[in-house]
């Protein structure tokens, strides 16, 4: 709590020192954080000296903003045991071909894909007729697809159509993962967040949609998870509105010392002339604790095409500023021509990097007014995006 | 007039002449070697077991001196950005270039070797190593670089995620398995990684070579190149990938980074596809193709 509050006094005290630089510019969903926090450096191997580096871009190649990943999905998951699979467990499928692969957990057996039987209406199919690939544990894996021990793919054949099928294992036991999935449905669940960035404690807005040809489904019921790198899980929760479906959550506080991205993970479910669709869909995203901040002024040294920003630094770590300057070129229109960015290790306190973009990098013909945009500045110790301004700063007169 | 245009046409080819001789002579002058970078897994002796003999000693023997060569072995089961991933490929570039007094650094890289040699190229801060690594770089050729995941890495992460939530696990995939999840991958290569559609292009030139199909017959001895492909699994797991690929890869991933240099049909020997076990063999011309490679 101590260092919280000495840690918001310093970062009260860098913005009532405001002189009379210019500041940064900001967009609605730029990446701007408010807070710092004060927390240890995870364990790892990490460059201590500052090191600087630009390099010219060719004027001809569009830089632009990226936009967040959509995740479309034409699968699902259950769990179940062994009971459910020697009686024939339940498998609705919306088109032809599906492919389902079975799991053992634990201590359950390995699955010979030629044990499975798919039944239809109670009655069992030829086991010829029922599936038209089989393939085991080896097979798979020679394939390049890392499945775990005893996991075993079927693929129902397309002559057998869509619809509700039983899929039998007589000598099932123990718990097993069932994961079905249908390459030729038309039936999707696309899952999407509003940013890749985030900073903990913000506001996560996810925008999901279960429907055959973009027509969404009336009925719908979802869930929602957010996993952290660790494993822990969050739960969303989901508004359906006409088939549009929302989550909005606050972000957790979570510290975690584990690399990686969070999932979002989205389940959904509807019913369609007594078949039940059902759909997996994962996405990710970043989540930063706020180790660090852009003071929000910069000081621009025209003659070396440099870009110097003060930043609050509430946690040891190393810090990159990194952007991309954009030149107008003799038609007025201004382009990318150089990117640079900078790292240095800093202790809490108050520190400052540079974006030195050298003139040797700017091609013929281009010049002043400059642009700085793609303003990013990262925690490398904890590989995560604590800011980014998409249009920084507009420099230099008019030629 | 005549005159005019054709003496400036002269002092233009004269220029171009010149220029050429220029660029040539600092060729000759340069010390030029080559990096072998494995992909996916924990390398002790990528030299046999990875590449084999017949391709790093064909592709090698294109150099002025084929003795500067380095098979890189590191741990590339980890992210990219780990110390034993891009830190041990760091430490042996440095290493290779010092001993052998490179000027000139051709890098091959096969699959997920292709996402560790681009972090090195987009993050030249993360590591006072990667600059000097950077400039000596002439250019990357990235053999099937899964630049932007692949839907198999999906199929068998999904499951323990879900899994995982719930409290039990089937087994532990890697991190670099995990990184190669397409959501993953498109994360990365958004804030992480230069060189794909709308991000700054990386500092150094980065092309690929693409595999676009899948040779499996059993009565064709083509198929037979750099190990046979499993024919029944990979007629299953086709299904969780597009038309074009190369049986792990699809051709969009392949091509996802940078820019293509070729598709395997263009320019392999009776154009053979390249699936993803031989586009890091000798398999149809390619050690021919990389050799040639090395004079330029």
């Amino acid at each position: 709590m101590r260092k919280l509050l000495l840690v918001s006094l310093l970062a009260a005290a860098c913005s009532a020192q405001a002189a009379n630089e210019p500041r940064l510019m900001m967009r609605d969903h730029d990446l701007v954080g408010s807070r710092l926090v004060n927390i240890p450096v995870p364990a790892g191997e990490f460059e201590r000296k500052a090191v600087s580096f630009s390099y010219a871009l060719n004027p001809q190649n569009e830089v632009r903003a990226s936009t967040p990943f959509t995740a479309e999905s034409r699968e699902f998951w259950m769990q179940v045991d062994g009971g459910q699979l020697s009686k024939g467990l339940m498998i609705d499928t919306t088109a032809p071909g599906a492919l389902v692969r079975i799991s053992p957990a634990g201590a359950a057996a390995a699955i010979v894909p030629g044990d499975l039987k798919l039944l239809r209406n109670g009655k069992a199919i030829d086991g010829k007729k029922a599936f038209s690939q089989q393939a085991n544990t080896e097979q798979l894996q020679k394939a390049g697809m890392d499945v775990s021990r005893g996991t075993a793919v079927v693929k129902i054949a397309d002559e057998q159509g869509k619809g509700r099928f039983q899929l039998m294992l007589p000598k099932a036991t123990g718990r097993y993962l069932v994961h079905v999935f249908e390459p030729n449905s038309d039936v999707t669940l696309q899952a999407k967040a509003d940013r890749q960035n985030y900073l903990a404690g913000d506001q996560l807005v996810v925008n999901a949609m279960l429907g055959r040809n973009e027509q969404a489904f009336a009925g719908t019921e979802v869930s929602g998870l957010l996993v952290s790198p660790s494993g822990k899980s969050y739960d969303i929760t989901f508004k359906n509105d006409k088939g549009s479906l929302r989550a909005v959550s606050k972000l957790p506080n979570e510290v975690t010392q584990q690399p990686g991205l969070w999932e979002v993970q989205v389940l959904a479910g509807a019913s369609e002339g007594g078949i039940q669709i059902q759909r997996d869909a994962r996405t990710v995203i970043s989540i930063a604790q706020p180790t660090a901040k852009l003071n929000g002024e910069f000081r621009f040294n025209a003659q070396a095409l440099s870009f110097s920003m003060p930043i609050q630094v509430g946690s040891p770590g190393r810090y990159e500023l990194s952007g991309t300057l954009f030149a107008t070129g003799r038609d007025g229109v201004s382009r990318p021509v150089a990117q640079a960015a900078m790292a240095n290790w800093f202790k809490q306190g108050k520190a400052n990097l540079s974006l030195n973009f050298n003139r040797a990098n700017v091609p013929a013909g281009y010049g002043a007014p400059y642009e700085l945009k793609f303003v990013e500045l990262k925690d490398q110790t904890r590989m995560t995006q604590l800011e980014s301004r998409e249009m920084a700063a507009r420099v230099g007169s008019q030629r | 007039m005549n005159r005019a245009k054709s003496v400036s046409g002269g002092i233009n080819v004269r220029y171009l002449l010149l220029a050429a001789l220029a660029a040539l002579s600092s060729v000759c002058s340069a010390n030029t070697g080559v990096a072998f970078v494995h992909g996916t897994g924990n390398q002790t002796d990528a030299y046999n077991a990875y590449w084999q003999p017949t391709m790093v000693n064909n592709v090698r023997g294109g150099l002025v001196n084929p003795a500067n060569y380095v098979v890189i072995n590191c741990n590339f089961d980890q992210y990219m950005w780990d110390s034993r991933a891009s830190g041990c490929l760091a430490g042996q570039l440095t290493n290779f270039i010092s001993a052998k007094g490179i000027t000139r650094l051709i890098v091959i890289t096969h699959s997920n070797g292709g996402n560790v040699m681009r972090w090195i190229m987009s993050n030249p801060t993360y590591d006072s190593r990667y600059p000097n690594i950077i400039s000596k770089i002439v250019r990357v050729n990235a053999l099937a670089p899964s630049s932007a995941g692949t839907p198999l890495a999906d199929a068998v992460i999904s499951g323990n995620i879900f899994e995982s939530s719930l409290g039990w696990l089937l087994g532990y995939k890697s991190d670099a398995v995990r990184q190669q999840q397409t959501s993953w991958m498109a994360q990365y290569n958004a804030n992480n990684l230069y060189g794909t559609s709308g991000r700054p292009a990386l500092p150094k030139l980065f092309r690929s070579v693409v595999g676009t199909d899948v040779d499996s017959a059993i009565w064709d001895s083509d198929s037979y190149c750099g190990g046979y492909a499993e024919n029944v699994g990979l007629e299953t797991t086709q299904w969780w990938l597009n038309s074009c690929s190369d049986g792990f890869l699809n051709c969009t991933s392949q091509s996802a980074a940078g820019s293509v240099w070729f598709n395997d049909k263009t320019r392999m020997a009776g154009s053979e596809p390249l699936s993803h076990n031989q586009s890091r063999r000798a398999c149809f011309g390619l050690d021919s193709i990389l050799r040639t490679d090395m004079k330029n």
